[in-house]
Parts: C-alpha cells; sequence; structure tokens
C-alpha cells in the first residue's frame, strides 16, 4: 500500500517534460541504420554497431581506404502473419564509416553478440603514437 | 509504477523504449522488441494485472576510451504494454534471440476461432 501523494504527480510531468526534451539519440537517428559507436586506444579501433535480429551471414563487412562499410539485408522475422503494431524495420541497408585512423588492413577482427557487431581494428604503424627523443 | 519497490521506482527516463512488433496467428499473439546488448540474465518480463513490464537494465559499456563516434548509449531499456482480456496470464513464454525479446502469449479458448460442425437432420 501507497498513500497518495500529491506531489508525484507533479514529478511525473517534470519527468515527462524533461524526457521531451532530452535528446535520446537512439530514437532521434533511427534513420540511420546501424548506430554505430567508435572508439579507440593507443594500439586499436573498436566499432559497435547495433544491429538486433541480425546473425553474421546477414552482413558484409568491407575495408575500403580509411572506410569501414557495413552492408546487409535485416529479413523480416515473421512472414505474412496480420500485424498489430509494426514499429521496427526491415530491409536492405549499407552504411559507409570514415575510420579516426588509418588501419592495419590484415588485422580486423569481427564478431556478434546479442545483436551487437563487434569490429576490433588495429592502427596502422604510422598511426600510433611515437615518443620522440630529445637530444 | 507498482514493480521492484515502491520506494525504488525505475527511472525510466533515460532508458530506451525498444521498438515492437506485434502479430497474430489463431492460436498466438507475438510480441518481438528490439533490445540489442542484453543478457538472458538482465532483463525482466512481468505481468501484473493488466500490464506487461519489460525492463532490462545494462551496466553500459566503459568508455574510457577516446570517443570518436557515439550513436547510441545503452543505459537500458523499459516498456509497458496493456493486456487484453482475451490473453491466458498463465502461459506467457519469452525468448531472446540476437538481441531480439520475443514474448509469446496464447489467446484464451474462447476466443480461439473454431470451425462450427454442420450437423444435418
Amino acid at each position: 500500500m501507497i498513500a497518495y501523494n500529491v506531489y508525484d504527480d507533479v514529478t511525473n510531468l517534470r519527468n515527462l517534460v524533461d524526457a521531451f526534451f532530452s535528446h535520446n539519440e537512439y530514437q532521434a537517428i533511427s534513420r540511420e541504420f546501424p548506430l554505430v559507436n567508435i572508439s579507440s586506444t593507443d594500439e586499436e579501433i573498436e566499432l559497435e554497431a547495433l544491429v538486433p535480429g541480425m546473425s553474421a551471414e546477414d552482413i558484409t563487412l568491407n575495408l575500403v581506404d580509411n572506410h569501414l562499410v557495413i552492408e546487409g539485408e535485416k529479413k523480416e522475422d515473421y512472414a505474412d502473419e496480420r500485424y498489430i503494431r509494426r514499429e521496427r524495420h526491415f530491409g536492405n541497408f549499407k552504411r559507409s564509416i570514415r575510420l579516426p585512423y588509418r588501419v592495419d588492413n590484415d588485422t580486423i577482427e569481427a564478431s556478434m553478440k546479442n545483436g551487437i557487431l563487434r569490429v576490433k581494428l588495429m592502427k596502422n604503424e604510422d598511426a600510433k603514437p611515437k615518443k620522440i627523443e630529445i637530444r | 509504477m507498482r514493480y521492484e519497490a515502491e520506494e525504488n521506482k525505475i527511472d525510466n527516463r533515460n532508458l530506451i523504449m525498444p521498438l515492437a512488433d506485434v502479430y497474430e496467428t489463431d492460436d498466438l499473439y507475438t510480441l518481438k522488441l528490439e533490445m540489442p546488448g542484453i543478457d538472458k540474465e538482465q532483463f525482466s518480463v512481468t505481468v501484473e494485472e493488466n500490464e506487461l513490464v519489460v525492463y532490462a537494465k545494462l551496466d553500459g559499456f566503459p568508455q574510457s576510451k577516446n570517443s570518436h563516434n557515439n550513436e547510441f548509449n545503452l543505459s537500458g531499456y523499459f516498456r509497458q504494454f496493456k493486456l487484453g482480456n482475451d490473453i491466458d496470464r498463465n502461459s506467457i513464454e519469452a525468448g531472446l534471440e540476437n538481441g531480439i525479446l520475443t514474448v509469446t502469449f496464447h489467446k484464451a479458448e474462447e476466443v480461439k476461432p473454431r470451425r462450427i460442425a454442420i450437423t444435418s437432420h
């Protein structure tokens, strides 16, 4: 049991207004598919992409110059059933992502888990930070 | 909100509302939600009275490294659905695959389509 508190409604309203004005990135750029995060360390670049409902066979990755091209098809997972609500998108997609550094072409690792694609790329020797000796 | 302790309300402001599809067959309603990045242990699906609540809290991904492109932040997911009376509350099943949460509802016997036998006299 919880006593009715008149201020709950006031804070609920505030939350509603806050949520409206706070920029929710996941929904705001949903035209872009897939959404991508890129982070880096001194040695490597890690790219994560949201690809829910897709398996490794559905996606092709290509490295073109210093762009990573993610391409594939998101297949509809229920065929001709009567739908009541339909918010998800299906179909072909292609997205080219500019990598922040030049990468070593031979050591690229990609894996999929729980609808997230992870790509690990090693920086090219020239792109790694170098310590310069002062004499 | 009646789930999780009352005093410990879910702060759903920063949680993502997962995209949902609902479709039906003669026996079932199926709900599919896009929730990339969650494990089986991290989500809860609860039914209370007429409300289905899907909630998942993620620890978030380590943000210590240099970030170059930041288009998503997986803080967690939250969404509520109203259930109709034609759903059998005791046979709701949930499964997770490749970041898609599938919840299956069996229709109550009374609302399933029935073939009516015609008897001739």
